[in-house]
């Protein structure tokens, strides 16, 4: 125990280092300019600027990769609260009293509740990831080549059930990976397989390809398929960004009540953001004391939504960092980054890469700080970059994807499979099937192969081997449980 | 039933179908997991198409729902800026990635009729960005172009 704390001081100082800072800063800007861009997405950001971690120590790489993940949740509320329109769907219920509050000319209150409501929620939701991460890496290390395919199988289930409308076309969308991370060398018999001849596919298909593919370059599709609008004038405001203490003492109980919704939403796998807005904010509503304020411009409303999903960001990350289960498309996004880094999700980040994790963990805590106070000063100028036409914002950003993808090997083959990936995503997203399912199958896959025919290697072909332990048992429970999930889910989001 | 279901389910079993086919040129012992993989895709896909089939019996109609899935499409913008991707990537190869990046963003900005201010903004912070990021910090050596290489 006093080896971990060492590790989480030590983490915490390495955090702290000028070039970390300095990440940071740009991480969490750049963060919340993408979250308040409404058509942008996290995942799409995070997937953008993936490539610019190459360079970087893994730990600085991941603080960025949170930095633009926390700074585009809270970015979100912005233009939320501003024009009406939620910059991601985890500001959806922000909107709500936010934009009330703006039209009553209280921009300025909505905009510091948001803040400072986002901040707690974040830095709270930490300590889960400071305490419950090392507890369930523990029970990772235990894990032997059936548990491996379980556990595969289970993260593909999650994720290919919850975020489609159709549970089978989540599930079809996760098969449809699978299929794909069969491209490559077999790994037991070292032959070719569906190479088509092309050497750039020896180790199969690159990770960070089909994420800058799928999230990216299809968002630059979807954006170009549309007419170009005009976006609306964001409101203008001159009243206090800050806070009164009676109204933080107003908020108090509603942050910390939307604290443990969102952080128990981030740890299981699946739901997300979006969905712990709504859940936050209806328990604000239902524990108030005046809840005929909401829908009318409640600052608790704000709070409850915006506490809730920022305390989603650390305990996602709790499943993807122990287990390699991402609960959602940017943790599978944030967990690609890791692989790129060459480091593998699971106890070893906390045994033989835990100075990195914890390095990683307290610049997460940092994150949270930066995102309080560019938010507080810079609300305004962000608001004036929401307005950013889509017309300059797509071929800016396919510029990015193409440099993106290139210098990942520097090969033209990853800008074409780039760009393939792209038009996959976009037919995908068209016809309602699930792009984090491919991704996700994409890096499960290749673990879950490794785990099924080494089990099958060790028992001479005997089935029996992945059903052998109570831990096969309980993940092929909650596979079938995760399988049902989304039922669970749309009952959820009606109440 | 709708349209644009079907027509995943018979994109999904040609795809299958091509796969499985590539699948058993290979030899047996390295068949078995893709027989899996692909197995468990043309399982949940006919699965999908039994459940649509049920709903089809019952309502006895096919829903043409591509107007509705294309509904904001606007096929001459989509596919100039297709077109201008495509150009890009040729101009990349033969004149190198920031004269294609010039051009591109030069062509895509004044097709959307972005005001000129906007145009010389937007170019110079782009090509500033992937210089400093990517040529200067990252050391990427991006595309020099064909005709570049050779001529110079």
């Amino acid at each position: 125990m006093e080896s971990s704390y060492a590790l989480m001081a030590a983490g915490f100082v390495n955090a702290l280092s000028p070039l970390n800072l300095l990440i940071m800063l740009i991480s969490v800007t750049i963060g919340i300019i993408i979250g308040c861009m409404p058509g942008l997405s996290a995942a799409m950001g995070v997937a953008l600027l993936l490539p610019l971690t190459f360079g970087m120590e893994p730990s600085t790489g991941l603080i960025m990769l949170g930095g633009i993940y926390c700074g585009a949740i809270f970015g979100g509320s912005i233009s939320a609260i501003l024009i009406h329109t939620p910059g991601t769907p985890a500001s959806a219920a922000t909107a709500i009293d936010g934009y009330a509050m703006t039209l009553k000319g209280k921009a300025g209150k909505a905009l510091g509740t948001a803040c400072i409501a986002s901040f707690f929620g974040g830095l709270l939701s930490c300590i889960s990831l400071y305490f419950f991460a090392p507890m369930l890496a523990q029970l990772a290390m235990k894990f032997g080549s059936p548990e491996y395919f379980w556990l595969s199988l289970f993260g593909l289930t999650i994720i290919a059930g919850v975020t489609t409308d159709s549970l089978l076309f989540g599930l079809m969308s996760g098969a449809f990976g699978l299929v794909l991370s069969t491209i490559g060398m077999d790994p037991m018999q070292g032959v070719e397989r569906f190479m088509f001849g092309q050497d750039a596919l020896y180790s199969g298909v690159n990770v960070t390809c089909s994420l800058i593919g799928l999230f990216s370059m299809s968002q630059v599709f979807i954006l170009a398929e549309k007419a170009i609008v005009k976006r609306a004038d964001a409101a203008k405001f001159d009243d206090s960004i800050l806070l009164k203490l009676s109204e933080l003492k107003r908020i108090t109980p509603t942050v910390i009540r939307s604290w443990i919704i969102g952080n128990l939403i981030g740890i299981l796998p699946g739901a997300g953001a979006s969905i712990a807005c709504f859940i936050g904010y209806n328990e604000a509503k239902r524990f108030s004391k005046h809840p005929e304020e909401f829908g009318n411009g409640s600052i608790e409303g704000i709070a409850g939504s915006e506490a809730a999903n920022n305390a989603v960001t650390g305990g996602s990350l709790i499943p993807t960092l122990t287990l390699g289960i991402p609960g959602e498309s940017v943790t599978a996004v944030l967990m690609g980054g890791l692989i790129i880094h060459g480091l593998q999700p699971g106890p070893e980040l906390f045994t033989k890469y835990a100075p990195m994790t914890y390095t990683f963990f307290g610049g997460f805590v940092i994150i949270q700080f930066f995102m309080l106070a560019l938010g507080l000063l810079g609300a305004k100028i962000f608001a004036k970059i929401a307005k950013l036409s889509d017309a300059i914002l797509i071929p800016c950003i396919f510029v990015l994807c193409v440099v993106g993808s290139f210098a990942i090997n520097n090969s033209f083959t990853d800008v074409v499979l780039m760009f393939i990936f792209g038009i996959i995503g976009y037919l995908m997203r068209k016809l309602n099937l699930n792009t984090a399912a491919v991704v996700l199958a994409l890096i499960l896959g290749p673990i879950g192969e490794k785990g099924l025919r080494r089990s099958l290697a060790l028992s001479n072909g005997d089935i029996s081997i992945l059903f052998s332990t109570p831990i096969c048992i309980g993940l092929i429970v909650l596979s079938l449980l995760s399988v049902f999930s989304p039922i669970m889910m749309k009952k959820l989001k009606k109440s | 039933m709708k349209k644009s279901e079907l027509s995943v389910i018979v994109f999904m079993l040609l795809f299958c179908a091509f796969f499985f086919y590539e699948t058993i040129q290979l030899p047996v012992l390295a068949q078995r997991y893709p027989l899996f993989v692909i197995g468990l895709l043309a399982f949940l896909t006919l699965l999908k198409f039994f459940n649509m089939c049920l709903a089809y019996m019952k309502d006895k109609k096919i829903i043409d729902d591509f107007s509705t899935v294309w509904k904001s499409f606007l096929p001459k913008q989509f596919f100039t800026v297709f077109l201008g991707f495509l150009g890009f990537f040729g101009l990349m190869y033969f004149l190198g990635f920031y004269i294609a990046a010039l051009v591109f963003l030069l062509f895509a900005l004044i097709f959307f009729k972005i005001p000129k201010k906007y145009i010389v903004l937007t170019l110079v912070v782009m090509l500033v960005i992937v210089y400093a990021v990517f040529t200067w910090f990252l050391n990427v050596p991006l595309p020099e172009g064909m005709l570049i290489e050779n001529f110079f």
